[in-house]
């Protein structure tokens, strides 16, 4: 049986409805090829649409357009993404910086406090008359003046009065003042 | 139709679409589960695992003196070093101790031994300076040791002047608490408000900066700026320091200084102190061996009370009968009720009858006949127990009531004393009387100088404070001190009526020790005795010596009082004999310090001290020339054309009829004579014993108004040795005159 050789259970093409035309002789005539039947379908172009088809095409906007996304879209998120470590980075350089002034600051401190317990009041009493021949203030060092009642302060006043111009600017100054 | 879907693939479907469903069902339900029910705390759960809180610590604030700029307190952060023992490997353990005890100043097998602890932590040193925290990290570098020793970030305060000002300042905790003094009474303000920042940590620990980050900074503590000058501060602590090893007094000593009009104090001295820096040390050597010498068992009770002993401020703490220096109280009192004037006359017969009694009190001398000027000038005791009498409890008490006696100072200092005294009620003629000249009431020193304020001020009670201002971290001021007064207790008249009286008793009176030429220095001294500790110890008296005045007479400014605590009465233990000295000489350096104008009488001006002038280089000629012109005398040695060196040299001061000695070679300048004792002589005798031993002296206290004066104090050592020529400080005291 032809049927052995099939893969299928059934031929269901068996029961597809067949042409009633029966070629003399009695023989079926051939049935066309499907094949054959696609090259019919072949549409011939106009040789100008051929010839525009042969042509080489420029790279397509639409391509380009995409293209520019992708890469508007990589230099974005790369730019993000590289910004972000460099925050970190600077963050962690500023934290540090800061760590090191106020370590810095508290030894500024602590220097400073070790130095003022060298400067005591008598250490540098002592330091001024030992080694600088300096010596307190006194009375030697302070003139004082003495007023009698005869001192007197005159206070020197013009003796023309003023104009009338005078007196209404100083009037309008008045008011404004 | 056999291309179509059978019933069996219906139902493999329909099987399927269950199970998704199901599937589906639960996915739902857990999302509703996790975003819903739990979704909270899930979120709280995320958050804290990815978020960490940081502590920003606020700075302590700073204490300065009253120029704003000198810092008495400051904090830095520094380091305490610890052990993790259990990580430290064995082999390292040797080489850990000994550079850590090297480094750290420690004793080896001391740091051994918390090196081989079975522990996870252990403190090794506390507060150590970064210098000591890069060594120890260059060690760990050099011995290739990562694990094991921990450097701690801390708070160290500094107070640069060591004992200076200590109980006034107080001290910091281990946690930055104040304890004492300042630290204690403004902890709130100098403490500030610590601050938090939260941040997200990624994986590894690190931060994720900008995502959740909350930031609330922390407030820095507020600084403050005292009213007491380091100046002033200096010249008391020098002057209590010299009193107490020249009357070997016992119990330490306090000195106070004022200003009349405004009560802020320009400094505040109490000896034996302490170092702030090291505030658990007891400083005093002789009590530390003492408490050495002591059982083990009884040690620590000893530390502790000797430790409370050199925390307390003598000033504020300490209660005292203020004895004679009350009476300008008392005679306040007597001269606003009118009761007495200048000229009113009592007869001192040495005892006095308690009127309604038969109780006798004794005066310390028989004054006879007296105005009340004289009375007071003799702080005869009768004549205030009569002025007592005529006041009457009622009368007496609202005034000791108006001086602020019965009250707090409310000085802005911890661990004010109340005071002890009878009230109207309680103040039957005994009590009365014996109140009337300062006994049989206790009160602190700043009490006492509080009303000495008030006398010399115009009446009027002023309030004690130490704190000017107080400034935030941007220097803006946060707080002002309240210098307006509480009360006027006496009237204006009153007050200079009693100034003058009581400027009399320092120019001629009982107080002379603390006369200065040209600063018209009111005073009144005090000797009280310690009636408790005589009764606890009778095998020798315990007694308080007190000076307490102001300056000057005509626009009182500064009040001053100083308090000896159990001079040695072998030596003196006399208010005028043994504080009036250090009373004259503190009051002396604050004034010239303070550039007040020295105003002499004509008789001063014949008396006072002239200033060397300046010949050092000059050729002798020249030089004997401008000695002879400002009318002193020369003394040449050596056998040079030119003076290499002048005793005393130019600009210090000796007596108007003194004498400059040239040098003129180098032998002559290595000459030295040494100081003899100058101690216990009238003047003339001080100045011939000066004269024999080759020196000059200049006399200060009541030499200069008395001349019945004797030596008290030289300010050059007996033995000491010196150039030919050298000016010796003398002061002397009136020796009938010491109540």
């Amino acid at each position: 049986m032809a049927l052995r050789n099939r893969t299928e259970a059934y031929d269901l093409s068996l029961f597809d409805t067949r042409p009633l035309t029966v070629e003399v002789g009695g023989l079926p005539k051939e049935k066309p090829s499907p094949k054959k039947q696609r090259r019919n379908n072949v549409i011939e172009l106009p040789q100008k649409e051929l010839d525009q088809n042969r042509r080489k095409h420029p790279f397509s906007l639409k391509a380009a357009a995409v293209m520019a996304t992708m890469v508007l879209m990589l230099t974005i998120v790369g730019s993000i993404v590289l910004n972000q470590v460099q925050l970190n980075e600077l963050t962690t350089q500023i934290a540090a910086a800061q760590t090191q002034l106020a370590e810095q600051e508290s030894v500024h401190t602590q220097l400073q406090m070790e130095a003022n317990a060298n400067m005591t009041l008598s250490d540098v009493e002592e330091y001024a008359k030992e080694y600088l021949d300096m010596s307190k203030i006194g009375k030697s060092q302070v003139t004082y003046i003495t007023l009698t009642q005869g001192d007197q302060g005159n206070v020197v006043q013009s003796s023309g009065g003023e104009s009338l111009l005078d007196q209404i600017l100083s009037f309008l100054q008045g008011l404004l003042s | 139709m056999a291309k179509g879907t059978t019933v069996r693939m219906w139902r493999r479907v329909c099987i399927l679409l269950v199970f998704m469903a199901i599937a589906l069902g639960v996915v739902i339900f857990n999302l509703i589960r996790l975003q819903i029910i739990d979704g909270e705390e899930l979120k709280r759960a995320a958050i804290d695992q990815s978020l960490r809180p940081t502590e920003l610590t606020a700075q302590r604030g700073t204490i300065y003196d009253c120029s704003g700029t000198k810092i008495l307190a400051k904090s830095a952060s520094v380091w305490t070093v610890a052990l993790e023992p259990i990580h430290i490997e064995e082999k390292d353990k040797p080489v850990v101790a000994r550079e850590l005890a090297r480094i750290l100043d420690m004793e080896e097998a001391d740091v051994l031994e918390l090196v081989n602890k079975d522990t996870y932590f252990t403190y090794v040193k506390r507060k150590v300076e970064t210098e000591i925290k890069d060594e120890i990290l260059e060690f760990e570098k050099k011995y290739g040791i990562s694990r094991g020793i921990q450097l701690i970030e801390d708070y160290k305060r500094y107070y640069p002047y060591g004992n200076f000002m200590g109980p006034v300042l107080g001290f910091t905790g281990t946690d930055s608490q104040g304890l004492s003094g300042l630290e204690y009474q403004y902890d709130s303000e100098l403490s500030g408000t610590a601050g938090r920042l939260v941040t997200a940590k990624n994986a590894v620990g690190s931060d994720m900066p900008f995502q959740y980050e909350q930031r609330v900074e922390a407030e820095d503590g507020y600084d403050l700026v005292l009213t007491i000058d380091e100046g002033i501060q200096h010249f008391l602590e020098e002057g209590l320091e010299e009193g107490i090893a020249n009357f070997n007094v016992a119990n330490g000593a306090c000195a106070v200084a004022m200003d009349v009009n405004t009560g802020a104090i320009l400094g505040l001295a109490t000896k034996g102190d302490y170092d702030p820096n090291d505030p658990w040390t007891i400083a005093d050597k002789e009590v530390q061996k003492e408490i050495d010498a002591l059982p083990e068992d009884e040690q620590e009770a000893a530390i502790s009370a000797a430790l409370q002993k050199q925390w307390r401020n003598k000033a504020i703490s300490d209660t005292y009968y203020p004895g004679s220096v009350f009476k300008m109280c008392t005679g306040s009192m007597a001269l606003e009720e009118d009761i007495v004037s200048e000229e009113t006359t009592f007869t001192c017969n040495h005892s006095y009858q308690v009127s309604g009694t038969g109780v006798y009190i004794n005066c310390w001398s028989t004054h006879g006949t007296e105005t009340f000027v004289q009375g007071v000038c003799n702080s005869c005791n009768p004549f205030f127990m009569y002025l007592g009498e005529q006041l009457g409890p009622s009368l007496f008490f609202k005034y000791f009531e108006a001086f602020g006696f019965t009250q707090k100072t409310g000085v802005d200092l911890p661990g004010e004393a109340n005071t002890i005294y009878y009230t109207a009620d309680q103040l039957n003629p005994v009590e009365l009387a014996t109140e009337s000249f300062g006994q049989n009431f206790s009160i602190t020193p700043i009490h006492m100088l509080a009303a000495a304020a008030a006398v010399a001020n115009g009446g009027y009670l002023v309030q004690p404070h130490v704190v000017d201002h107080m400034l935030d971290s941007d220097g803006n001021i946060v707080m002002s001190a309240d210098t307006s007064y509480k009360r006027q207790v006496i009237s204006e008249e009153t007050s200079e009526r009693m100034t003058k009286i009581l400027n009399q008793n320092a120019t001629s009176g009982t107080a002379q020790s603390g006369y200065i030429a040209g600063y018209q220095v009111c005073g009144k001294t005090g000797t009280s005795q310690k009636i408790l500790e005589d009764n606890l110890d009778p095998t020798k008296k315990h007694y308080i010596a007190s000076y307490c005045g102001f300056a000057p007479a005509d626009d009182p400014q500064v009040a001053l009082l100083i308090y000896f605590d159990e001079p040695d009465p072998k030596i003196n233990y006399y208010g005028g004999t043994v504080a009036g000295p250090t009373f004259e000489k503190c009051m002396k350096q604050i004034l010239d310090y303070l550039g007040t104008e020295r105003k002499y009488t004509q008789e001063e001006l014949e008396k006072i001290d002239t200033t060397a002038p300046s010949v050092a280089g000059q050729t002798v000629e020249d030089a004997v020339k401008t000695v002879e012109d400002a009318g002193l005398t020369v003394k040449i040695r050596g056998d040079g054309d030119t003076v290499l060196e002048q005793v005393p040299a130019f600009g210090e001061e000796l007596p108007q009829d003194g004498t400059i000695v040239l040098y003129t070679d180098s032998e002559s300048t290595e000459t030295t004579v040494k100081v003899p004792n100058l101690k216990g002589l009238s003047l003339s005798a001080a100045n011939q014993t000066a004269i024999n031993a080759g020196i000059q002296i200049k006399v200060t206290g009541a030499a200069l108004t008395s001349s019945s004066s004797i030596s008290q104090t030289q300010d050059i050592e007996e033995g000491t040795e010196v150039k030919p020529g050298t000016v010796v400080t003398v002061s002397f005291v009136e020796p009938d005159q010491v109540a």
